[in-house]
């Protein structure tokens, strides 16, 4: 007997969840793919010179990267939103609609980057080709098309929650998705002064990924430990309050570790210093939390592999932000690190800790309810598919990571620190044995990680299917005495 | 049990992250209007657009502990003294080039974009390029048909040819002669300049 | 305003970064564990990690030349670690009664 994904399992707001995880994983797909042709190029230089360069591969390396974990939040704030609303999402037509014309503009906008490529220096070109500014590179018209998504998106979340129930989740998640699109705002002018630019510029990616995603992330996972692990509401809204006080109280200002050599002036160096050397708490605070929260529950729980998941969160996120992002964040060493592999290494890991395992976790949840509600916790058959598939994945950015922080070293020590920083020193690192064997390293683990992703979608497609037991019941946490 | 000491109950810890968060934004507002303030072009730390028409080099500054752009006597770029005007729209196109091209995916700019091909902060005043007689024509050149006179260093990495016209590149050299007479806090360090110390 | 670290110092930045934020997990780690068993030995193992946190802080600020009013850097380090897993480990229970 097999259990089929049935949409009839799911409310409206899932249904449209699901069609944005389903575009999500493919980005994923395209992400790891177009990090592979970039890696190989560092390797065979002549590979693809000419046809798909490496500023095209990179381009849609970091893009489609962007725009998995934008759908997976926008898919995730979806799927609770009847739940946690307690009514049927207002305006869900516009929001399918809104769907569909995000997505036709994603594939225009790929199209395009891959056929067209680059134009002459002119406006034309910012507005419909490539506006070339890194991470926001869609073209002006994307860019608005982009922002009439996120006020339908707003509308529906808004909307929604002012007419059902309005909760603590509620409140944090509306105003972060004011924040969120309002910042897009700062990356949407052209500006000839490139020390302004790159400031607007910051605004948008610093303060996305470093501040307004991580608070979405935590509404995000605020639902989840409810579903998941049955945490009671009162506690669950005190520690979101408690971590948008730490995430935006270190990282709104934490944007000044990237004003330290764009020509702002140099009061940036202490400020982003301190503030990056204060980013780490809220990681050790969670950490703490963690353990008391594990002790309260004893990670009972009705969903093995997202579990899983959210634990190598915890890890990724302390590895990849915290000990990664510290090492080379004070200005006394990011004078050299600035610019090299370092952050190469750093995004990677950091990436991966803190979004791209928090997405893959809520897809294990949307994928149990899907399939009716099946067992997904001990004994699950094939369980081993997730398990794998965790591990490689985990194993390969994990020595992505390590190839990349030898390369920054070697790139940060040689070409910064001992060559000035010239062009024949950035070339003398660039070929120096130890960096072309972390190259080489980097594809080999670039190939564990498409082999975790190999796995991971499959068993997305087929997790539960031959199950028969239905998950248990979730029982609400008891307090805990003493203490 | 009944009573939550007030530092752990909800409302305390809502009030806080309203306040934290305002706190912080309100900071940040008033720190980037004085950022603004100080990196408008020719205001100090970025350069106004006409000293392009100026002998710029990078040089230790005792008092700073770091290199700082020194702008001495003129050196017209092609020939050419602009006014203020003509100099910005040179600058202008450069840019538009530079971000139309797609060069932040392969180069950095002021450290920031990928780290496949050298930053372009002071790329103007690398020793690569030779003495300011030759540089911008052989920028020119390697602007226009990077295949054909590649420097890979032995790295094997050629720039694709990106169809830039001569104005184009004219533009980009402009703007990489501006953006190298930036103030970037010494970054990036120990830069050694062609004619410099 | 700053002084880089020093060509000879390159490595042991990093290492001694690292070093701090290992220090300060392994502290929030132990101290958590020995309130959750209430395990004295765990609270020794959470005061030696405070103290390798203490001596890779000192180090750090040597290595990266953190003079002057960089010593406050150093100080908020030493105490924001410091007291932050307490802290968060009393909201804790106070959230969760």
């Amino acid at each position: 007997m097999s259990r089929p994904l049935d949409s009839r399992h799911l409310n409206g707001g899932q249904k449209l969840a699901v069609k944005y995880f389903i575009v999500a994983v493919i980005l994923f797909f395209a992400q790891l793919v177009f990090g592979m042709l970039a890696g190989v190029q560092y390797l065979h230089p002549d590979f693809l010179h000419g046809v798909l360069d490496f500023n095209v591969n990179r381009m849609v390396h970091i893009n489609a990267m962007i725009v998995w974990m934008l759908y997976g939040f926008i898919g995730s704030v979806y799927w609770f939103l009847e739940e946690e609303s307690g009514r049927e999402i207002v305006g869900l037509k516009l929001g399918n609609w809104g769907f569909w014309v995000l997505t036709a503009a994603v594939t225009v906008v790929v199209a395009v980057y891959l056929l067209v490529q680059t134009g002459p220096g002119n406006d034309f070109t910012r507005w419909f080709i490539n506006e070339g500014r890194e991470y926001i590179e869609a073209p002006r018209w994307a860019d608005i098309g982009i922002v009439v998504v996120m006020l339908i998106f707003f509308y529906n979340v808004a909307a929604t929650f002012i007419k059902g129930r309005w909760s603590g989740i509620a409140g944090v998640l509306t105003l972060d998705l004011v924040a969120l699109a309002g910042l897009y705002l700062a990356g949407m002018f052209y500006v000839t002064n490139i020390s302004i630019d790159q400031y607007w510029w910051w605004w948008v990616i610093h303060l996305w990924v470093e501040a307004t995603w991580e608070v979405l992330v935590g509404c995000i996972m605020a639902w989840t430990l409810m579903h998941l692990l049955g945490v009671r509401r009162k506690i669950v809204e005190t520690w979101l309050y408690i971590e948008v006080a730490l995430m935006f109280g270190s990282g709104i200002l934490g944007l000044g570790h990237h004003y330290f050599w764009i020509g702002s002036p140099e009061y940036w160096l202490a400020i982003g210093g301190f503030f990056s050397a204060l980013e780490p708490i809220p990681l050790v605070a969670m950490v703490v939390h963690s353990i008391y929260d594990s002790g309260v529950h004893k990670l009972r729980n009705r969903n093995h592999p997202a579990l899983a998941w959210v634990i190598a969160h915890a890890f990724g996120n302390f590895l990849g932000a915290g000990v990664w992002g510290f090492m080379h964040t004070l200005p006394q060493i990011n004078l050299y690190t600035h610019g090299t592999q370092w952050t190469t290494s750093h995004g990677h890991l950091a990436f991966y800790g803190a979004y791209a395992t928090i997405n893959i976790a809520f897809f294990y949840l949307a994928v149990q309810q899907w399939r009716g509600n099946v067992w997904m916790g001990a004994n699950l058959v094939g369980a081993w598919r997730w398990k794998w598939a965790l591990t490689l994945l985990s194993v390969g950015v994990m020595g992505m990571t390590m190839a990349l922080l030898i390369a920054g070293y070697e790139q940060s020590f040689i070409e910064r620190a001992v060559g000035g920083s010239s062009w024949s020193a950035y070339f003398a690192a660039q070929t120096h044995p130890w960096f072309m064997e972390s190259m080489a390293w980097r594809m080999v683990f670039g190939w564990i990680t498409i082999a975790g992703f190999v796995l991971l979608a499959w068993d997305l497609l087929v997790i539960g299917k031959h199950e028969t037991r239905e998950a248990e019941t979730l029982v609400e946490e008891p307090a805990l005495v003493g203490g | 049990m009944e009573h939550t000491p007030f530092w752990a109950s909800t409302s305390f810890w809502k009030k806080t992250a309203i306040w934290v968060t305002a706190g912080s934004f309100l900071l940040l507002i008033v720190l980037t209007f004085d950022t603004m303030s100080k990196v408008t072009a020719g205001t100090g730390r970025v350069p106004d657009y006409t000293v392009i028409n100026k002998r710029i080099d990078y040089r230790f500054d005792d008092k700073k502990h770091h290199s700082m752009p020194v702008i001495e006597g003129d050196a017209p770029l092609f020939g050419r003294i602009l006014n203020e005007e003509e100099a910005e729209r040179l600058v202008t196109l450069g840019k538009k080039t530079i971000q139309a091209k797609n060069c932040m995916n392969c180069h950095t700019l002021l450290g920031n974009g990928a780290y496949y091909a050298p930053d372009l902060t002071k790329a103007w005043l690398d020793p690569a390029w030779g003495g300011e007689a030759v540089r911008p024509m052989l920028m020119k050149m390697f602007l226009m048909d990077p295949v054909a006179n590649a420097r890979t260093y032995g790295s094997g990495r050629k720039m694709p040819n990106l169809g830039i016209t001569e104005q184009e590149a004219e533009g980009i050299i402009a703007f990489l002669k501006w953006m190298s007479a930036i103030d970037t806090n010494g970054f990036p360090y120990n830069f050694k300049t062609a004619g410099g110390r | 305003m700053i002084e880089p670290v020093a060509l000879e110092h390159f490595f042991f930045f990093f290492f001694a970064a690292a070093l701090v934020i290992f220090a300060a997990l392994a502290y929030a780690l132990s101290y958590s564990f020995s309130r959750l068993y209430r395990n004295k030995t765990l609270l020794y193992v959470a005061g030696l990690a405070y103290g390798v946190l203490i001596l890779a802080v000192f180090w750090l600020s040597w290595l990266a030349n953190l003079h002057g009013f960089w010593y406050a850097l150093v100080g908020m380090m030493l105490f924001g670690y410091g007291v932050a897993p307490i802290l968060i480990w009393r909201l804790s229970v106070a959230t969760h009664d």
